[in-house]
Formats: structure tokens, sequence, C-alpha cells
């Protein structure tokens, strides 16, 4: 243990004897949401972490914590920046949300960081999927949005303090992280000031072999709240985080230095006037400044190239809900303002006088999305309806995008880059209440998301799965998501739970890549087959399920199972026959499967509580099916299956301190994931840690 | 003072965040030439700097120390014009040789060692 890990734990354990104020009093000011049984809103597919979770393993990035929920994965191609993917849909496809608003665009082109590695895990209070189409209040919503809850606002009649904190550290990936959490309320005000560091070293797999994975963040965050007149609540707050020399393996750069705050203002008023039960306004905005370069590479010692890239996102919201004859109206607007720009900066160091060229990756890139939407609820004893619409005006333009070659003469240029869009989405479902152990819910979603950033304005950079240069598309259309779902719950008698979930997805317009001759466009990276820009294709489908079991909560012992499967198909889809790393034809594949996609999966958890639940002993057995389902035209390599078993005891020594500990990958397998990209420059996947003994050391005073 | 003791212990927290980078000393080097030779380097404001050296025999050695973060670029290239004889150039990095190269009689090329301090 380093010197700073020992001096957080003496810390901690000296925290251990402050005599602080008792928790009583405490008045929630919580919006209200219309829950069905085991969590879900009315209508759409939803799933929930149990933010308890959050502390009881050693996971460091919230995508991994996202892949609790059955089909949902995500992309790995370091230590952290996993980024999910729900049911085949990713990146653009998905809405990333922090508190219901706020919204967080990544530097890296790569998306060495998507919006949930901008999220400190440890400040996390609740995560909610809504799968599908279908929650159009939260934005552009296409194949389903992650909501990230973290500091809710909480009044109390005495002064209270409370402190919270944890400590958790591992052997593989030798580190550790730790999060202090001091939280304030009076009656009028509530604060939280939140520090946290995370620190942990390379990893080895299964097999013993070093991955360079290390890492080290560092967060910290200031929120305060203050009610007005007993009904409303305005909070302010700022989220710093910064992340420092982390290994990417499977990407030809790391991250050196990644600075982000988030600045968010809040109000939330309900029950304000006669009219209107709740009233929300919502602004934000989050600065990106990302650093990554190569000089971990072997290619430093001829060409050092470090990237710089700004990104924001700043946006507003607002939204009441009212009663309207039986049912709940909730309408608003929201508006979001996304700014990129950087540049890759490339020393010749083998090269008399040090040349040194620069290349633009966004060039002043600016999208601006407006939206307006409604959601109408109607309760009824049978059946629950809820139907949604919304309208997007998205815009975009850039500065030309252009590569300069020798002498600073352009060989690709492209000053079209404006494009304006009208986005219509809608969605509809219904809670059909067989009886009370029963229900069926049917869910039909049109929704549409403008293309992003990379796609409309990348320019000759290796962004994405296969070996090809990428270049943006200004003139790409939106994409569409049509898309149904079909639910069955039941409660039996003796309480066991099922959840079944069968979708059929139909994407029109769905935008992926297709190879460009050498005369629009030359690759710039060595080793790659040629460029490939993004198109429309006509249209590709997927479809799927979930399904999970859940013994009693209240026996001593619980049982959870659960298993989910996607498969998705591009009907027509650009094939390339490839000879001595040259593309020398090309031809058109029938039916060829939709690449990143997960194969079947199956999770078996039981637990059993001693000593009145004092003691808590876990077993987690997952099985992942091979995936033989792959994108030929993408170039896609099969997986194995795979099997792993974890295990992790849970004791509370008092309602002060908890400890987790426990056991990943017990028996120390070598496997990797689907969707774990390929170490740079090879064909060798990136493998999962192999076992790893960690403890977490939880505080609440 | 027991109030303001968790205050204090987050003020500690969050100013383990202000991690300093880490300066290593860096010497580069030029030596074993008998007659004047131009030699180019970055220096610590991130400039290229040419200049001419004129040893008076093989046992002179030029030096330029300075202190670099890690990750920072170290460059020294070399010309020299003399064919009977060699320029040794090198780049230590806290007291380590780093990068070394020696050419003799080669009037046509750049002798040059370069790289990034290692993190």
């Amino acid at each position: 243990m380093d010197k700073f890990s020992l001096v957080l734990l003496l810390m901690f354990l000296f925290v251990s004897v402050l005599p602080l104020t008792a928790q009583h009093d405490t008045i929630a000011l919580k919006e209200v949401e219309i829950i069905d049984f085991k969590g879900n809103i009315t209508g759409h597919p939803v799933d929930r972490i149990n933010p308890a979770t959050i502390f009881q393993t050693s996971i460091t990035d919230v995508g991994i914590l996202l892949s609790a929920i059955p089909n949902i994965s995500g992309v790995r191609k370091g230590p952290n920046g996993f980024d999910p993917v729900i049911r085949g849909f990713k990146y653009s496809q998905l809405n990333v949300l922090l508190n219901g608003a706020t919204k967080i665009e990544g530097g890296c082109p790569n998306r060495m960081d998507p919006a949930t590695t901008h999220v400190d895990i440890n400040s996390i209070t609740d995560i909610t999927v809504y799968k599908g189409p279908y929650a159009l209040k939260f934005g552009p919503s296409f194949g389903g949005i992650i909501n990230i809850s973290t500091w809710q606002p909480q009044f109390s009649n005495v002064y209270t303090t409370h402190l919270k904190g944890n400590v958790g550290l591992q052997n593989n990936g030798y580190g550790y992280n730790s999060t202090l959490n001091l939280e304030g309320s009076g009656k009028m005000f509530s604060y939280a000031i939140v520090g946290g560091t995370k620190n942990y070293g390379n990893y080895r797999d299964g097999a013993g072999r070093w991955v360079n994975a290390s890492m080290q963040q560092y967060n910290s965050s200031a929120k305060v709240a203050f009610k007005i007149g007993g009904k409303s609540v305005v909070d302010a707050r700022v989220d710093l985080s910064q992340g420092r020399n982390i290994g990417f393996p499977a990407l030809s750069m790391d991250e050196r230095q990644d600075k982000t705050n988030i600045y968010t203002i809040n109000y939330k008023g309900t029950n304000v006037s006669k009219i209107f039960k709740l009233v929300k306004i919502n602004g934000w905005m989050s600065v990106v400044n990302h650093t990554m370069d190569n000089k971990n590479r072997p290619i430093s010692d001829t060409v050092v190239a470090v990237s710089v890239i700004e990104a924001h996102d700043a946006g507003v919201r607002g939204s009441v809900k009212f009663n309207m004859k039986q049912g709940t109206l909730e309408s608003g607007l929201d508006y979001e303002h996304i700014y990129k720009d950087g540049k890759r900066t490339k020393s010749m160091i083998k090269q008399p006088g040090l040349p040194v060229k620069n290349e633009s990756i966004w060039s002043n890139a600016v999208i601006d999305n407006m939206g307006i939407y409604g959601e109408y609820l109607l309760e009824r004893k049978a059946i629950n309806w809820i139907v949604s619409g919304r309208v997007d005006f998205n815009s975009a333009n850039s500065n030309p995008m252009e590569r300069l070659g020798i002498n600073d003469l352009p060989f690709y240029f492209e000053d079209s880059t404006s494009s304006k869009y009208l986005n219509f989405s809608f969605s509809a479902g219904l809670t059909w209440k067989l009886n009370v152990n029963n229900r069926i819910i049917f869910s039909l979603g049109h929704g549409v998301r403008s293309p992003d950033m990379t796609e409309r304005f990348i320019v000759l950079l290796p962004v994405g799965y296969d070996r090809y240069d990428y270049l943006g598309n200004p003139g790409l259309k939106p994409e569409a998501n049509n898309e149904l779902d079909v639910e069955f719950k039941h409660y039996s008698k003796s309480n066991w739970y099922f959840d079944g979930n069968i979708f059929l997805s139909y994407v029109t317009h769905f935008i992926g890549s297709k190879r460009v001759p050498s005369s629009i466009a030359r690759p710039q990276t060595k080793g790659v087959l040629g460029v490939k820009q993004f198109v429309n294709f006509p249209a590709v489908w997927l479809t799927g399920f979930e399904a999970s079991l859940e013994s009693p909560a209240e026996k001593q012992w619980h049982l959870s199972i659960n298993a989910a499967y996607t498969y998705g198909v591009n009907p027509t889809a650009p094939g390339y026959k490839i000879e001595n790393g040259q593309v020398v034809d090309e031809y058109v594949i029938k039916n060829d499967p939709l690449p990143e996609i997960s194969p079947f999966e199956t999770n078996v958890s039981f637990q059993y509580k001693f000593f009145n639940g004092k003691l808590v002993s876990m077993v987690n057995w997952r099985w992942v099916a091979a995936q033989k389902a792959i994108s030929v035209s993408y170039g896609e390599q099969t997986s194995k299956s795979f099997q792993v078993i974890n295990i992790k005891i849970n004791y509370k020594f008092s309602s002060n301190l908890t400890v987790w500990g426990g056991v990943n990958n017990v028996f120390n397998k070598t496997y990797f994931e689907h969707l774990n990209r390929n170490i740079i420059g090879s064909s060798a996947p990136l493998y999962e840690p192999g076992r790893n003994y960690f403890v977490n050391f939880i505080f609440n005073f | 003072m027991k109030k303001l003791t968790p205050y204090l212990i987050l003020v500690v927290l969050l100013f383990q965040a202000c991690v300093k980078q880490q300066e290593v000393s860096v010497i580069y080097e030029a030596s074993q030439a008998v007659s004047a030779f131009s030699v180019s380097y970055q220096n610590e404001y991130g400039l290229l700097v040419d200049t001419i050296i004129n040893p008076q025999s093989n046992q002179d050695i030029w030096r330029y120390k300075m202190f670099l973060s890690k990750g920072d670029i170290v460059y020294l290239s070399g010309k020299y014009d003399d064919i009977n004889s060699g320029l040794k150039l090198s780049i230590i990095i806290d007291g380590k040789v780093f990068k070394e190269q020696y050419s003799l009689g080669d009037t046509v090329n750049y002798l040059i060692v370069s790289g990034t301090i290692p993190y």
C-alpha cells in the first residue's frame, strides 16, 4: 500500500470516532414518478441499478456498472471509458444524461472518454436506463436513455451534518479508490462537498500477461441547494474531474490529461400553483479539455503525436407537469449547443530541424438542437396509457474539413459543412393490468436522431472498429428507429418475480460506413486498408429479448437469474476482398450481421444472509456464449464462449462501517468480451483482468 | 475543532488532486569532434536552437543542461563536415544515458538523438 492509501485509511479511522450529528428529521423533496412493480415506469421498458451495488465491487467505471443490466454491455479500449451498448445501439444512438438534463460531450474522436467516464462513480445515487425510443421527454431518444443521478438535495428541521466515504483496494491493477462526501442540511438549505481519487496500475490477465491499463482520476464537487417558499428548490453544482496517464492499449494514443468541469443550475417547483404540479428548469455547461498522445508507443521514437481537444456542451431545458382531464401532461422544451475544436500536433523527431505538422481534428464544429416535447399519461383501472411526441430542429456547421499534405497543400477539402434537420419522434405505450399478478406492456416508438460530430465532421482518422480511416459526411440524413417492445411481468403469490421482454427494431437511414475510392481521399494512418465515409444505409433491423427471474426479497436467501440476446442485420452491406493488405474488389453481402453486438449472456446470482443480515455472502456465475454472428463488412472477429465466477462477502460492523470484500474471476480465467477492441496494431484481443481480490470500506456518519 | 475536522479532511483530500509534474534533469552532450560542427537542440522552452561549436580537441565536450517534465520531447541533432573524424551525441536523463549516437566520417546525413522522456 502506498503512502496516500495509508494516510486515507488513518484519516477514516480517525473520523470514525468523531461524534457527528445523527440523521433525523430529514425531509426529502424528490420528484414523484409513477412506478410499476419492480421499478418500471408505466408503459416503457425501464431498468434501474441499485445504488448500493456501486460500493460492493471494485468497479471503476459507470459503463461497467451498467453492464449488470441484461442486454447492456460496453466497448472496452482501456481501463475505463467503457462505451455502453444497449441492445446493439451505441455511441450517439444512446442519450446519456446527468440528473435528467445535463449532457457531456467527450473530447476523444475515438471515444476514450464517453460521457459516462466524466461522472464520478462514487457520487452516483441512481442509474435509470430507458430502453428503446420511448422516453422522449429527456431529449432525442433513439436506442435508449441512460440517466445518471447524483446528489439530490434534502432538507431537515434541525441542522445536520453527515460524513460518508469509502476506501477501496484491489490487487490486480493494484491500487485504490477513495471518496469523502460531506453533506449538510437545514430547514432552508442543503449542501454537499465531495472529493475522491482513483489510482490503479496495470493489470494481469488470466494467463499472467501484463496489460498496460493504469489510470489516475481525481474528482471533486460542490453542491448547494436552497428551499424557496416551501415549494421550490434551487440548486447549483460544480463538478470537476481529472484523468491522468490512462493507458488505452486498444487505441493509438493514451489519455495524458483530461480536465472536465460541469456547471449546473436547477430549479424545481412542486405544486407551485393549482394548475402546475411540477415545474423544472435546468441549465448546464460542461467543458472537457482532453489531451492524449502516443508517447508510450513505439512509434513515438519517430513521430510524437499530441492531440488537444476542447469540447463544450451547454443547454437549458424547462418543463411543466399538470393535470389534464383524467391524466397528467408533461410538456417542455430543451436546447443543446455542442462545440468542438482541436488539433493534433506531430513532431517528426527523427528528421533534421524537428519539423512539426498541425492537423485539425475538429475545426470550430457546432451542433445546435432545439426540441419541444409532450408526454401524456393516463392511468385507468385495467390499462395505463402513455403517449409522447417531440419535434427537434437540428443544425450543424464547421470550418472547412481539410487535411493538409506536403507544403501545406490540402489533399482533402470540403467546405460544404452546414446541415439543418427537422425531426419528428413519437411513442405510445400501454400497461395492461391483467390481474394483480400479471401485466403486459406494449410499447411502440419512432425515435429520430441527427448525426453526431464524428459522423458529420471527422477527417481521416481511424475511429471505427475496422482498419480504415474515417471521413465525416455533413450531408448525412437523420437516423430513425422504429421499435416495438412487448413485456410480460409476473409476480407470483409467493413473491417470485418474472420479467420477460422481446423487441423488434427497424432502423431507417441507418448510419454506417462505406469505402470511398482513393481519388476522393487517401488514407493517412499507417496500416489501414483505405478510407471509409459515413453513409446512410436504407434500413437495418435488430431483435432480441431479455428475461429475468428473482426470488422473494424477504427470504434469507436470494436467487436472481437473467438472460439476454440481441441480433442485428444489415440486409445489403458492402463487402471488400482484401489481398496483401489491399482492397482489390467490392461486392454486396446479403444479411450481414451488424458489428459490435454482444452475444447471448446469462447471469445467475445467489446470496445468503447470516446473523440477521449482518453478514451476506454472494456468488455470481456469468456465462457468455461465443459470438459467431459477426459483420463481414467490418472485418469483425468471432469471440469465444467463457464463464466467470465472482464471489463477494459483506459484513456490517455497525451503522457507521460496512466492509465488502471479494474475488472477481475466482478461477483466473483468460477471457475477453466480444466488444473489447483488439490491441492496437495487432489481432490480439484486449483480455479482461485475471483474478482480482478487492476490499471496500464504507463509512457513514 | 471537532466540527472542523471533517472539513479539514476534505480539504486534504481535495489537495491530493493537485499532483505536481515531476521534473527530471536533462543534459545534451556533443563530443569526440576535433573541429567546428553545428548542433540543433530543443530547449526547455520548446524552442529549436541552432549553434556552432568549436572544440579544441576530441576531449572537449559541449553540454547543455536543463530541467524538463516527464513526457517532454528531447531533441539533439548535429552536422559534422570533417570526413576524418567523428561526432557523438548523447542525451542524459537523471544521470543515465537515454539516447546516444555516433557517426564517423559521415558528412552527408544529420546525426539525430531524440525521444520523449519516459513517464
